[in-house]
């Protein structure tokens, strides 16, 4: 009798793990779900900067979507900034990745090099969304193998952010030349009253940001020469050593530890003059100061004013997984956010460049100084564009590892020589290494 | 003794007092006053920003508000957290608390063979670091179905917590004489009853001593919530904080409440328990 009950709980147990299973089977096979306003298909939506601003813009483009597509139901899962790339990279390799997801240019070759990502370019041509070539070129360049992975919606060129109230009371000019913003930065520093000329990024994130001072500066119109960075090259070391040189000298002392959070509260903060950024602290400017205080030009010219030498913004968007159940589904969600109206909200809420055609015509942009400052720059043609190997799967890694020795130069431990060829010998391993992978 | 002699004798005793008084306040009240000064400063800034209306800068929590707090727990969805970390960290302590107790048991009490570098690996796995089995333990997951569910952070959270826990226990249980168990043989009791009776209740220092351990790891992890879990209405409180701080600004006022709402339960743990605690910890480290 009694081994008759344990059979039957055996058999009990065995037909309920079955069944859990089917279940779960169920629930992954079959193709495409076919949703409907009564019963709509899911597809999960990961963003990889929730927060404060984005998490409410995305629940609200989210809603809108909806409403127009009721037969798909999105399910937004905020990811927090700085954890974004482990949770892509860990859902990736165990198999589980959303449906679409928003990708920074310097995660897709990474990402698509595993096959996690699906090209879109086929897609893209059929639709309505009519996204700017410059931002169709910028993010093809960041794959490994050319193709499109992402609709772009945005990008962030590197900003210049200036106090014009403190400029206009000293007499100074607007820094459109390093020699100008040199001369500023000295001119605005009182160490005695608290007030620096410039707020340094010394800290997490730093080494992002000496690339456009670099080039910039120098005035080199390409990133690699003859399979050779020359981001070592005299003239890029000679630039990055006067910046270096500011340091504890026109920033104060604590800037050598400063990340985005640090940089940016001391610049909101009333105690320095200048900061570095993308268009994506805007808001924060406003905030602190109101309108028309702190302006916003490209990266100054090496020599002549409006000669710019840019390093191509880092394109970021939607992009659809390769493990979606629901591929269609996904690709009306992508679209949607590539749309002229979905990108121009997004855009105008965040203060950033939109990718789309028919948004950079929009009222809101032009009445934008800092951003069309930048979007003229990007199509002057007296301007040059040099495109960072945003591509390298080692990119992010390199940029990570090279921001202790910097530290090192600002203390001046080492010179910027020694720095730069440092940065220059892992980014020319790196490089050989793609090429070895992927070919020419 | 002389007259003088009895006359000076209270002014060395008061000297020495003083003397007393000035080493310790040196040796003892400063440092730690100073170290309290740097381990509270965090909380009373997380207090001021939580409790004092937006615009203010006072360094008190004046205008005072509960807004931050209304606006974390209903619009940020803190409420679900809040109920979220709770289940992980309540199961997870009953299960480690449980498992810790049969295999503290089993090494305390048996003899078996490879005993020693059974332990040796117990130990061994506190030096492998979460982010490490972070793929092999998602695939897994993911094959029982149990990515995105509470269910997996329970398991690894109890899978991590339980090898220093046991070690703790098995510790505690070498303390405590096996004459007494044997006693409740004696008496008519098997293994499990004497246990039970006997030496369970003896071992409360070393459960809340494990127990806070465990809840309070489950309470903080990060990682694994972030990674195991793909819904926002399963995330738990540190996930939760996170999402307060985007990459090009933060919400002090909401990150400040947050950080309210995520410190209470952990403080009153240990306000119940840290006289507890410490001899748990203290009777379980003793012995090697």
């Amino acid at each position: 009798m009694r081994t008759t009950h344990r059979a039957l709980y055996r058999a009990g147990a065995i037909t309920a793990g079955l069944g859990l299973l089917g279940g779960l089977t169920a629930c992954s096979a079959g193709g495409e779900q076919q949703g409907s306003p009564d019963n709509p298909v899911t597809i999960t939506f990961w963003d990889n900067n929730a927060g404060p601003d984005r998490t409410p813009l995305y629940e609200e483009l989210i809603a809108q979507f909806e409403e127009e597509n009721p037969s798909i139901k999105v399910e937004y899962v905020g990811i927090p900034a700085a954890d974004a790339p482990q949770k892509y990279e860990t859902a990736v390799a165990g198999g589980s990745t959303p449906d679409v997801g928003i990708v920074v240019g310097w995660m897709v070759s990474s990402l698509a090099a595993q096959g996690a990502l699906e090209p879109i370019e086929e897609r893209l041509a059929d639709s309505d969304a009519k996204i700017a070539e410059d931002a169709i070129k910028a993010a093809k360049g960041v794959a490994f193998d050319g193709e499109l992975y992402i609709a772009p919606m945005t990008s962030t060129p590197d900003t210049l952010w200036y106090r014009t109230d403190l400029f206009e009371a000293a007499g100074l000019e607007a820094p459109e030349t390093w020699d100008q913003f040199y001369e500023a930065a000295e001119a605005l520093t009182d160490p005695a009253a608290g007030q620096f000329g410039f707020a340094m990024r010394g800290g997490a994130g730093s080494v992002n940001q000496l690339i456009p001072v670099a080039y910039s500066c120098s005035g080199i119109d390409e990133f690699f020469e003859d399979g050779e960075t020359t981001l070592n090259d005299p003239k890029n070391v000679e630039c990055i050593q006067r910046f270096a040189d500011m340091y504890n000298v026109n920033t104060a002392q604590a800037d050598v530890g400063y990340g985005y959070q640090e940089m940016v509260t001391a610049f909101d903060g009333g105690s320095a003059a200048m900061m570095q950024h993308n268009l994506g602290s805007a808001q924060n400017h406003i905030d602190a100061f109101g309108e028309g205080v702190v302006a916003g030009l490209p990266m100054p010219a090496a020599k002549t004013a409006g000669e710019r030498t840019i390093i191509a913004p880092t394109p970021e968007g939607p992009a659809m997984f390769t493990g979606s159940d629901n591929p269609d589904a996904a690709w009306a969600f992508t679209e949607f956010l590539a749309s002229h109206e979905a990108n121009s909200t997004w855009n105008e809420r965040t203060g950033q460049t939109p990718a789309n055609e028919d948004a950079r015509q929009d009222d809101w942009v032009k009445e934008n100084e800092a951003l069309n400052t930048q979007i003229e720059a990007l199509s002057d043609p007296k301007s040059t564009i040099v495109t960072s190997p945003l591509y390298l799967p080692d990119w992010n890694g390199i940029l990570g590892e090279m921001a202790a020795p910097f530290q090192s130069v600002l203390l001046k431990d080492i010179t910027a020589q020694e720095f730069m060829d440092q940065w220059a010998e892992k980014v020319n391993t790196a490089e050989a290494e793609y090429r070895e992978q992927f070919g020419d | 003794m002389s007259i003088a002699a009895r006359l000076q004798a209270p002014a060395v005793v008061n000297r020495g007092i003083r003397e007393s008084v000035g080493s310790r306040a040196i040796s003892l009240w400063i440092p730690l006053g100073l170290f309290l000064s740097f381990t509270l400063l965090p909380f009373y800034w997380m207090v001021v920003y939580a409790f004092r209306a937006e615009g203010s800068t006072l360094p008190l929590p004046w205008p005072l508000t509960l807004d931050h707090l209304a606006t974390v727990w209903n619009e940020l969805n803190f409420s679900t957290y809040f109920l979220n970390s709770t289940i992980t960290a309540v199961f997870t302590l009953l299960f480690t608390v449980v498992l810790s107790l049969l295999a503290g048991y089993a090494m305390s009490r048996y003899e078996f063979k490879g005993k020693a570098p059974f332990m040796l690996v117990l130990l061994a796995t506190q030096f492998v670091p979460g982010a490490m089995l972070l793929i092999p333990l998602f695939i897994i997951f993911r094959q029982f179905g149990l990515i995105d569910s509470l269910v997996a952070l329970i398991i690894a959270d109890t899978v991590f917590q339980l090898p220093l826990c046991a070690i703790l226990m098995a510790n505690f249980l070498r303390n405590i004489p096996m004459e007494l168990e044997e006693a409740s043989w004696i008496d008519g009791c098997g293994r499990v009853r004497g246990f039970l009776a006997v030496v369970l209740p003896l071992l409360r220092p070393a459960i809340v001593a494990v127990g806070s351990f465990a809840f309070i790891g489950a309470w903080n992890n990060f990682l694994f919530a972030l990674m195991f879990i793909n819904s926002n209405d399963r995330f738990t409180l540190p996930v939760g904080l996170n999402s307060t701080i985007g990459e090009y600004s933060a919400d002090y006022g909401a990150l400040a409440a947050g950080g309210v709402v995520a410190a209470i339960p952990v403080v009153i743990v240990f306000a119940i328990v840290q006289r507890f605690l410490v001899q748990g910890v203290s009777a379980g480290a003793v012995k090697g």
